[in-house]
């Protein structure tokens, strides 16, 4: 009989001593979090620290800038001046509004030939915008710096579109072949394309041609027309 | 007697042993797999994330500050001299064309959510980045419908910018970037909006699979400039002699 409550008294202490070790755990409230919210939130934080990084570099180089200028303020003026121009050079060459050569590839790419099989979609043997849209992408990921395609510049705010029979780009109008020139890395942009899971390979696989060439030279135009912010405007601080 | 003892006490210390596997699993497991976190845990994510926005916050004000300045000596020379005034026109209009300035104007704002989560049915990868060649599209449609300065989650898109999966999440400039998706384009806002949400348009096919997408149209909205040093190294500009 003892025994009995001795074993129960234990029973109720174990238990007792459990439900405080559990609501210390668990610390009171709970919230029902997904694994992928919890990986968002810390690529966005990863994302933020990486930018604030790219950030702190910028502030590096401009006050190195600023630090130039100022000397070259107290020097003479055909310094300064000097120095304006060639940073008129810099900024017209990353707007797209100077030509350039330099090494890189020849992507084309022309409608396949091929014969359809019964019942196919015949679109699945055609270049499409997302097509070009897509090659640029997966030029851009491979380190291309300047791009073109029939010729024309691509800048910050080109857009290729499919309009019917034909693609429309910087508001003029290509049919095909579409030819992609790329300056870069011509070893690198040609791995991420013909590579076993590159977008060219899978191009190949639907029908449509798909020819990459190496160029030593290639020669890409500038921009072909005026860049004019219509809604824009700088961002300045309020003092 | 003592044989209902023994047996007590071996339930006893299976109890024991159970409880304190329990207790290693909870406190274990339970900081990253996801499921029920407790409550702090979570905002303390929340909280980091601010921590570091307003970090960057800084960083960017302070960058601008010096940027200011550079501006400031710019324009005291081109006061003095026609000739300058002339180059430093053209230094802002360039500046602005390569997306190296942050601006504002009128525009919309998309922000695009991963279909709704619920507890009985979890996925563990995201909608929005598997299928990131939406977004790629969605930028050309604004592009397509005049916007002029575009951003991704602060990222400015430029012309070499690329979108790409890589691992487990989304690079933009090489940013990895992670879901709500807020894109801000500036441009005319009516027909950036019509241009998207037009029937079987971008949206609609967002829609179908099964994302929250959100258009707002401001009066005014904020790009931020791209924050990399655009440097070439294959590409020599070519100069044309006049």
């Amino acid at each position: 009989m003892k025994l009995r409550v001795v074993v129960f008294f234990a029973l109720c202490v174990v238990i007792g001593l459990s439900i405080v070790v559990q609501s210390k755990v668990t610390n009171g409230q709970q919230l029902f979090v997904s694994a992928k919210a919890i990986t968002d939130y810390k690529i966005s934080i990863e994302s933020e620290e990486k930018d604030k990084e790219r950030i702190d570099q910028l502030i590096v180089e401009a006050d190195k800038k600023l630090k130039e200028y100022q000397q070259l303020l107290n020097a003479e003026d055909s310094d300064l001046q000097e120095k304006l121009l060639e940073e008129l050079e810099y900024y017209k060459l990353i707007s797209g509004e100077t030509a350039v050569q330099g090494e890189g590839v020849i992507v084309l790419v022309d409608d396949g030939t091929r014969d359809l099989f019964e019942g196919e979609d015949p679109n699945s043997v055609l270049v499409h915008d997302m097509d070009i849209l897509t090659i640029i992408n997966e030029l851009n990921r491979s380190g291309a710096e300047v791009l073109s395609v029939n010729g024309q510049r691509i800048a910050n705010n080109t857009s290729i579109s499919c309009s019917g029979y034909t693609i429309r780009i910087n508001d003029q109008f290509f049919a095909r072949p579409f030819e992609i020139c790329a300056i870069g890395d011509s070893k690198r942009m040609v791995a991420a394309l013909i590579g076993p899971e590159g977008y060219g390979t899978l191009l190949e696989d639907y029908g449509v041609l798909f020819k990459v060439t190496i160029e030593d030279e290639l020669v890409i135009p500038k921009y072909s027309e005026n860049q004019e912010f219509e809604y824009t405007t700088k961002v300045k601080e309020e003092e | 007697m003592k044989k209902i003892s023994g047996m007590v006490v071996i339930g006893l210390l299976a109890m024991f042993i159970g409880l304190v596997i329990s207790i290693q699993i909870t406190t274990t497991q339970g900081s990253d797999q996801g499921g029920l976190v407790p409550l702090a845990k979570a905002q303390a994510y929340e909280t980091e994330l601010k921590k570091v926005r307003a970090e960057k916050e800084v960083a960017t004000q302070e960058l601008q500050k010096l940027e200011d300045r550079m501006d400031k000596i710019e324009q005291e020379k081109a006061d003095e001299d026609f000739f300058l005034k002339g180059v430093v026109t053209d230094l802002e209009k360039y500046k602005m064309a390569a997306g190296v300035i942050d601006v504002k104007g009128p525009g919309v704002i998309v922000t695009v959510e991963d279909p709704v989560q619920t507890e009985e049915f979890v996925d563990d990868y995201s909608v929005i980045m598997l299928r990131y060649e939406l977004l790629l599209s969605l930028v050309n449609k604004m592009k397509d419908a005049g916007a002029e300065a575009i951003s991704i989650n602060g990222q400015r898109i430029i012309a070499t910018t690329e979108i790409s999966l890589a691992g487990e999440n989304v690079n933009i400039n090489t940013v990895p970037t992670a879901p709500p998706y807020s894109i801000k384009a500036i441009g005319n806002p009516e027909t950036i909006e019509s241009t998207l949400t037009i029937r079987f348009g971008i949206i609609e096919q967002m829609e179908s699979y099964g994302l929250q997408i959100n258009i707002k149209q401001k009066d005014e909205i904020e790009v931020p400039r791209y924050s990399g040093i655009i440097k070439y190294r294959y590409a020599e500009p070519i100069t044309e002699e006049e």
